[in-house]
């Protein structure tokens, strides 16, 4: 007994800390987010409508998904296809393992001297294409800030896939080419199938970072991006300015809902199953 | 077959490792070298972009100008350090015991706590943004580097992290040692701690990554320039080129040092969160 009092005990700081830093202000939140913030009055969907006819809202929604649709499937195929091709510790595998994971710890100052060194109307990339070509701030922009942004976090997802491919048993490999199966049968129909918990740990790490574009984005180009790499954290940036309080909740719980609800479907795709059958077994028991 | 395979990866890891080597390059070649080299795109000129691998007056006076010469560099890089440390330890102390605890408490509660931990986990920062602020305006820790830290140690990841090593762990090992009369303290010293440092670990580089490269939240919370941390410095406007590009090349050994200290139990620590 006194142990369970004790756990309880342990479980008091974080669980206040995230319920005053977390769950009473997005109750707040969700609240206000119906009432308009100078009058105090109830104005029911209003700021909703508000944030959603305004044109800048729906550019910077648009820019974000669309980062989010290309983003995520790209890296998580690259970063895969990586960790498939580096999963055997050769001496050249382990040193090209750490040139992708370099860019990870690069500053925040080295991130823009490269990037404008390589994509400034006078730098490399115009150089060796022999053109003139302001690629971050044309409409270009989208597709070398996704380049950047790969470039620098695929590291990570790197590391994932490669602890998940070192818990797939080695017996099942062995067994795969004693039976036949060349490498790329064994790679597609055992080592895949077994990584299907990490891909959805990938991809959950991807989803929530990829809204922290944002970094590079600022750092590249400052407060005044093209329209092209206009994202939410942008316009939310604008609206604190200008202390558009209503604007803001409003935005806020429809990101979060948005959110939520393709997470929900991503988990259901990958799970939804597994779930099914269980309620499915439980319910046969119960009769 | 295999040599074009080979030469392939070798040509690969010289264009991935090409960005260190291009910043320390430019670190020793002095401030006017490097400017005629990237007069047109630092410079406003309008001319082609160069560069050479081998400086024609090597020197190192770059590092010597950053590390006296630069005041603000001392300043922020402190910051910056207060910052990430400050958030490690106090994410790790409240995460251990909280994952602890999970590990222990009925599954109803345990479940709708890391419920919530998740969803809150997944609220990117424009999400928070707003809330955050006005709870710092509430406690008046706006406009300080505590209102930075504190929402931050309270931030789920770790919690989640150490609470799938924590259980992860085989119960027997627990048991066996209640039998052997350990008390509970002792099993969470002496056998969950020592297990779980690989996860303590990747917990420990996931917060250096996140918040040494922290920008949103300073950028809006800080007025004061003396509190910001070093990835809102930018020395190439002021002290110009070869300065920068020796900051830059500092900075990254220094992360890639911790970085690659760690690596074997970071890595140890991954494959634990992916057979959860």
């Amino acid at each position: 007994m006194n142990k369970k009092i004790l756990s309880y005990l342990l479980l008091v700081p974080s669980v206040a800390g995230v319920t005053v830093f977390w769950v009473i202000p997005f109750a707040r939140l969700l609240v206000s987010s119906f009432y308009q913030s100078q009058s105090g009055s109830f104005c029911g969907s209003y700021n909703y409508r508000e944030v959603l006819s305004s044109q800048s809202f729906r550019l910077a929604a648009v820019n974000t998904i669309k980062f989010m649709a290309f983003s995520i499937p790209i890296m998580l195929a690259v970063s895969l296809a990586a960790a498939v091709l580096l999963s055997e510790k050769t001496f050249l595998n382990l040193w090209l393992k750490e040139g992708i994971i370099l860019p990870l710890v690069l500053p925040a100052t080295a991130v823009p001297i490269l990037c404008t060194v390589l994509f400034d109307r006078n730098g490399f990339v115009n150089l060796y294409l022999k053109c003139r070509i302001d690629w971050i701030n044309a409409d270009t922009a989208f597709g070398i800030l996704l380049f950047i942004y790969a470039w620098k976090y695929i590291g990570i997802y790197l590391l994932i896939w490669l602890s998940g491919i070192a818990n797939v048993p080695l017996e099942l490999r062995d067994a795969a080419y004693l039976d036949g199966a060349g490498r790329w049968k064994y790679v597609w129909n055992i080592l895949l199938p077994n990584l299907k918990q990490v891909g959805f740990i990938c991809f959950m790490f991807l989803f929530i970072n990829s809204f922290k574009v944002f970094r590079e984005i600022y750092l590249i180009t400052g407060n005044y991006p093209n329209q092209k790499i206009y994202m939410l954290q942008h316009i939310f940036n604008n609206w604190f300015a200008d202390f558009s309080m209503d604007k803001m909740s409003a935005g806020a719980v429809l990101s979060a809902g948005a959110i939520l609800l393709c997470l929900f479907i991503a988990y259901i795709l990958l799970y939804g199953r597994k779930i099914a059958d269980r309620i499915f077994l439980r319910s046969k028991k119960e009769r | 077959m295999k040599r074009v395979w080979k030469l392939f990866k070798v040509l690969m890891m010289l264009v991935l490792l090409y960005p260190l080597v291009f910043l320390f390059t430019g670190s020793i070649m002095g401030n006017a070298e490097i400017t005629h080299y990237l007069q047109g795109v630092f410079g406003g000129r309008e001319q082609w972009v160069s560069w050479t691998l081998v400086p024609q007056y090597p020197t190192l006076v770059s590092y010597i100008e950053l590390l006296l010469d630069i005041p603000e560099f001392y300043v922020l890089f402190w910051n910056s350090l207060i910052y990430v440390g400050c958030i490690i330890a106090g994410q790790l102390i409240i995460a251990v015991l909280a994952a602890w605890a999970l590990t222990i408490i009925r599954p109803a509660v345990r479940n709708v706590i890391l419920l919530v931990y998740a969803v809150v986990l997944l609220m990117p920062f424009q999400v928070r943004m707003l809330p955050e602020y006005l709870v710092l305006k509430d406690l008046g820790l706006l406009d300080s580097p505590v209102g930075i830290i504190l929402p931050e140690v309270f931030s789920t990841l770790p919690v989640l992290i150490l609470y799938y090593s924590f259980s992860s762990q085989p119960k027997t090992l627990r048991e066996s040692a209640q039998i052997d009369g350990a008390s509970e303290f002792q099993i969470f010293y002496k056998i969950g701690i020592p297990v779980a440092v690989p996860a303590v670990v990747t917990c420990v580089l996931l917060a250096l990554l996140e918040y040494w490269n922290m920008i949103e939240q300073p950028l809006l919370f800080i007025k004061d320039k003396s509190y910001w941390p070093l990835t809102l410095f930018s020395p190439q406007d002021s002290y110009g080129l070869g300065t920068a590009f020796a900051m830059a090349f500092v900075l990254t050994i220094f992360v890639l040092v911790i970085f690659m200290l760690l690596q074997n139990y970071f890595e140890e620590g991954l494959s634990i969160i992916s057979k959860e």
